[in-house]
């Protein structure tokens, strides 16, 4: 990991400095541009209903405390619930761990998966994530469930903790994403002593152009 | 003023009333209604008072466990006015035609008729004897139904069940029948809840949403998450969930809710192992519930260690923590359903109150568990309630089956007369 900062504290007056930032800075603008050429190619969902779009990780990511990688993203809907923002995005379907009892287990995505799909529950002002609470998914499509499924808390490095699966639609089209948020199970510093106490359900539309 | 006919009726009744016979008669014509048109019918001889009672009718499986009628339907009315004595008589009519053309056994035909909060607070503006349905956890937020009638039949014909809600939706004739039965007047037909149970039919039906690809319902499942439901000492009995005091003793309540199931995971993740820990409990291993007989025992005073060193709680395990006196509470009678395209559940439960299936859900959740053990969370490594999702809620009363045609109605005695 470069540290920008400390960059500036060499001893060559700089120059190295400056020719080395000016190299890292074209690396992430490469990156960024990777990014986006694979984010149109996977989905081309932008400028769509209800506010989803299509934008690289470096932002998003940013926006929820993580660190830019070289994945597509797209933001399919938001809302609000007293205080916390939610945030459905799909992210390329990738593996990951879930901790089953006494064992871990790696969950594959299965090579008919269209997305990875992420929920963030944040602060709305501070952007803190909250864990500890239960996130089901239902995926609807002209009326008829084609994804219903909890979803697992979830932790990843630039991510941070979320609520996400694996997930396979049956082609493109609009679909109708139904988020039901349980309130956070945890100790709760007073601030949050009267808010999230009973279940939430957002609804969200969304195009999905990318693989199905 | 009484019109020609009516006078003559009236002389009619008042003339089988010095007769001996006709006071009712005389009464029901002073009160110029017609029910007399809706001939009630003989009741067999010999039917239970409880329209629960279905137990003794049952067949026996090896361990002696009764077999649960394999399909069942749920039929869902409102009403859309206030009943009259002749809505009265239609349907204690329709009932009385049902009970005589098939015997009282899942070869036959079962039913019960069940009435919703409602029906007592908007129709007889009476308090409800049982509570309005509500959301039962923190991962749910299900519709809350508010039909005014539920007839719940069940028996081992397919066909004999769709023709019985033809008869009674739509006043086809039934066959073998001797009179033709239709509901009508002030109930409207709303919805129906189809479902099955047992052995080769969750098997059969298992290509809809919700089932994962590969046909991983086994033949013998009776049940779409692939486990036994009705064991003897699982189950609360007939008296333990009948009303005993007061109008509508020997009545019982019934909850009825929906639920989707999602077993992609439950079978594309898990081994049988894990569904065993996940249904019953993780000290336990498939062989040992191979073994079951008549219990399904789960260990619910080891739920503690199940959540701390297993980071895993039985749905079993967790539920069996509501009883009474060492008996559970409730009288579970669910079926599969693939209405819809969609597996599904119908939870048919029914109790002496229906507080004794929301302490029941409540155990269920084992929402302590994550206090536990984070791993344990409401919808993950808890029991089943990561696979079932709740769409519906419903609470109904069940009277006895003098009772069951607009019960506590004014009047409905002497319309019935």
């Amino acid at each position: 990991m470069v540290d920008l900062d400390q960059e500036s504290d060499r001893p060559d007056g700089g120059r190295g400095a400056s020719r080395r930032r000016a190299a890292v800075w074209l690396f992430v603008l490469l990156v960024a541009v990777v990014a986006g050429a694979l984010a149109s190619a996977a989905v081309a969902g932008s400028r769509e209903t209800n506010g989803n779009r299509q934008e690289n990780l470096g932002a998003i990511a940013a926006r929820y405390g993580g660190m830019p990688m070289p994945v597509p993203m797209q933001t399919l809907g938001t809302a609000t619930w007293q205080g916390m923002k939610i945030t459905a995005v799909a992210a390329t379907p990738l593996p990951f761990v879930v901790f089953s009892g006494t064992s871990e287990r790696t969950v594959k995505p299965s090579k008919k998966a269209s997305m990875h799909l992420m929920v963030m529950l944040s602060d709305q002002q501070g952007g803190v994530p909250i864990p500890y609470a239960s996130v089901w998914a239902t995926i609807s499509k002209a009326g008829k469930v084609v994804y219903d499924e909890r979803q697992w808390p979830m932790l990843s490095r630039y991510m941070g903790p979320h609520y996400g699966n694996d997930v396979t639609l049956p082609g493109a089209g609009s679909y109708q994403l139904t988020l039901l948020i349980s309130p956070p199970q945890a100790a709760r510093h007073m601030e949050y002593a009267n808010v999230w106490l009973k279940p939430h359900r957002v609804t969200m539309t969304f195009a999905w152009t990318g693989k199905g | 003023m009484l019109s020609r006919g009516r006078f003559l009726a009236v002389t009619a009744a008042a003339a089988l009333a010095l007769g001996g016979g006709g006071v009712a008669a005389l009464e029901r014509l002073l009160r110029g209604r017609t029910e007399a048109e809706v001939p009630l019918g003989a009741q067999p001889l010999g039917l239970p008072v409880r329209q629960h009672a279905w137990n003794a009718t049952l067949a026996r499986d090896e361990h002696g466990n009764p077999v649960a009628p394999r399909f069942q339907r749920l039929l869902l009315f409102t009403l859309e006015r206030r009943p009259s004595a002749e809505d009265v008589r239609r349907l204690e009519a329709a009932l009385r035609a049902l009970e005589r053309r098939y015997p009282w056994s899942p070869r036959g035909l079962l039913f019960t008729v069940g009435w919703g909060p409602g029906y007592f607070e908007r129709v007889l503006n009476v308090r409800s004897p049982i509570e309005w349905p509500r959301p039962l956890s923190s991962f749910e937020l299900p519709t809350l139904d508010d039909y005014d009638l539920c007839i719940h039949l069940a028996c081992d014909h397919e066909r004999r069940l769709a023709a019985v809600e033809a008869a009674l939706v739509r006043g086809r004739p039934i066959p073998g029948a001797d009179t033709t039965i239709e509901l009508g007047g002030a109930l409207s037909w709303r919805a129906t809840r189809t479902g099955f149970v047992g052995a080769r039919l969750p098997a059969s039906r298992q290509r809809v949403g919700g089932i994962p690809p590969g046909e991983p319902v086994s033949e013998n499942a009776p049940l779409y998450m692939g486990f036994k439901s009705g064991y003897l000492r699982n189950q609360a009995s007939e008296d333990a969930v009948t009303i005993r005091e007061g109008l509508l003793a020997g009545g019982t309540t019934m909850h009825v809710s929906r639920m989707r199931l999602s077993l992609d995971d439950w079978y594309g993740l898990l081994d049988e192992r894990e569904r065993v820990a996940r249904m019953f409990a993780p000290q336990l291993t498939p062989a040992e519930v191979d073994r079951f007989t008549t219990d399904a025992p789960s260990r619910p005073d080891r739920l503690t260690e199940a959540a701390s060193r297993y980071g895993v709680v039985g749905h079993a395990q967790a539920s069996a923590r509501a009883r009474r006196r060492g008996s559970p509470l409730i009288l579970r009678r669910d079926f599969d359903s693939n209405d819809g395209d969609e597996a599904g559940l119908h939870f048919v439960s029914l109790q002496r109150a229906i507080a004794d299936f929301v302490s029941t859900r409540n155990a269920m959740n084992a929402a302590n568990a994550s206090y536990l053990n984070p791993s344990v969370t409401a919808t993950v490594n808890n029991g089943i309630n990561e696979f079932i999702f709740v769409t519906h809620r419903a609470n109904y009363l069940i009277p006895p089956r003098a009772q069951r045609s607009f019960p506590l109605l004014p009047g409905r005695r002497s319309a019935l007369a």
